[in-house]
């Protein structure tokens, strides 16, 4: 009992995810095993709160997904995130990236602080293509690849458990590459004549 | 809107890319980001390649021309304007009746149909045209977390 008492809220917060996602995928299996669990659920979910999004998620699984990295987060702000708890917010990240539902918040600062707690050392100092595991258990399999950066693709579980990342430097270092056009035109680069035109023709062309 | 699999970068999505000064700017950025950091893949075509980067030759010569041919050829695809496209496009130009609506654009339009794109662009004559179009209205409000 001590031990259920000292559960770090995470942890809590994983089990829920991980109840939710068998009830979801498999509603009737659950409710044949569990169906107290799932009449609790029913009336928590109830079928006009389970319109899906994008990627499947109900409302109620979104909101609680993104309280739980809203939570993480918090505590990555505050210096107080364990690898585990990185692994669960990279987790959390590619759920809401692949359903386009993850905050303009986490941003790509944000994911690389993630993915150094994740590897013990900055992206950056990796040099060649490789794949890290996130867990000790040989038998679990990707089934799911997310490209959460370029050159940074999270292997996950069908459940969207985090089995490994997949480091291509170079790609990396092709975005650099590719990001060098944007906001090149600096009006200070150009006479005032030429900067006015440019910034009423750059209107002109591409507001709607 | 899910992830899309091809998006076709148009004319005014890279007006807007260019200077920090444009009205879209910022939501172009977030856009663009998005698009390259999910790996989609990405297309932009012949003819709005010449018009944005006869723009930027003329704005800021040719050693920032180089820099944007070198990028946008790496980021994407080019869908290179046939004859056919090209007279297809042209109508499209002729029925829109729309300085903003240029043979860029228009280029872009009929590449989307063909490669069943969603249009990246700040052009809402595509919506007129029934082609789906990035940002998405909920991605340029949504700043929920």
């Amino acid at each position: 009992m001590k031990n259920r008492r000292s559960r770090p809220e995470s942890d809590r917060e994983t089990i829920v995810d991980r109840v939710l996602t068998h009830y979801r995928l498999d509603t009737e299996s659950f409710r044949a095993r569990m169906p107290d669990v799932a009449e609790a659920l029913d009336s928590m979910f109830p079928p006009h709160r389970l319109s899906r999004t994008p990627f499947g998620l109900t409302e109620n699984e979104r909101s609680h997904r993104e309280l739980t990295l809203r939570n993480l987060l918090s505590d990555l702000r505050r210096g107080d995130i364990s690898t585990g708890d990185a692994t669960r917010t990279l987790e959390q990240c590619a759920v809401l990236a692949e359903d386009d539902s993850l905050g303009l918040e986490v941003d790509r600062r944000t994911l690389l602080q993630l993915l150094r707690l994740f590897l013990g050392k900055p992206v950056g100092r990796i040099t060649t293509a490789t794949t890290i595991s996130a867990t000790d258990d040989t038998n679990v399999k990707a089934a799911r690849h997310i490209s959460l950066l370029r050159g940074i693709i999270l292997d996950l579980t069908t459940d969207m458990r985090l089995v490994s990342i997949t480091i291509n430097p170079s790609r990396i270092k092709g975005r650099q590459r590719i990001m060098r056009f944007v906001a090149m035109l600096k009006p200070s680069s150009n006479s005032s004549t030429q900067r006015d035109n440019s910034d009423s023709e750059t209107d002109n062309h591409a507001t709607s | 809107m899910p992830l899309p699999e091809k998006v076709i970068i148009d004319a005014s999505a890279l007006y807007a890319l260019l200077s920090d000064r444009h009205t879209n700017h910022e939501v172009a950025v977030q856009t663009f980001e998005w698009l390259i950091d999910r790996e989609v893949e990405l297309w932009t075509t012949s003819y709005c390649l010449a018009e944005v980067s006869s723009f930027i030759l003329e704005q800021a010569g040719v050693e920032d021309g180089s820099i944007f041919m070198e990028a946008i050829l790496d980021a994407a695809h080019v869908y290179w304007v046939s004859k056919p496209a090209h007279e297809e496009a042209w109508q499209h130009v002729v029925r829109m009746h729309s300085p903003h609506f240029t043979l860029g654009c228009a280029t872009t339009a009929v590449a989307a149909r063909k490669l069943k794109a969603v249009v990246f662009a700040f052009e809402e004559h595509f919506l007129e045209l029934s082609i789906p179009t990035l940002p998405s209205r909920r991605r340029v409000q949504k700043n929920r977390l």
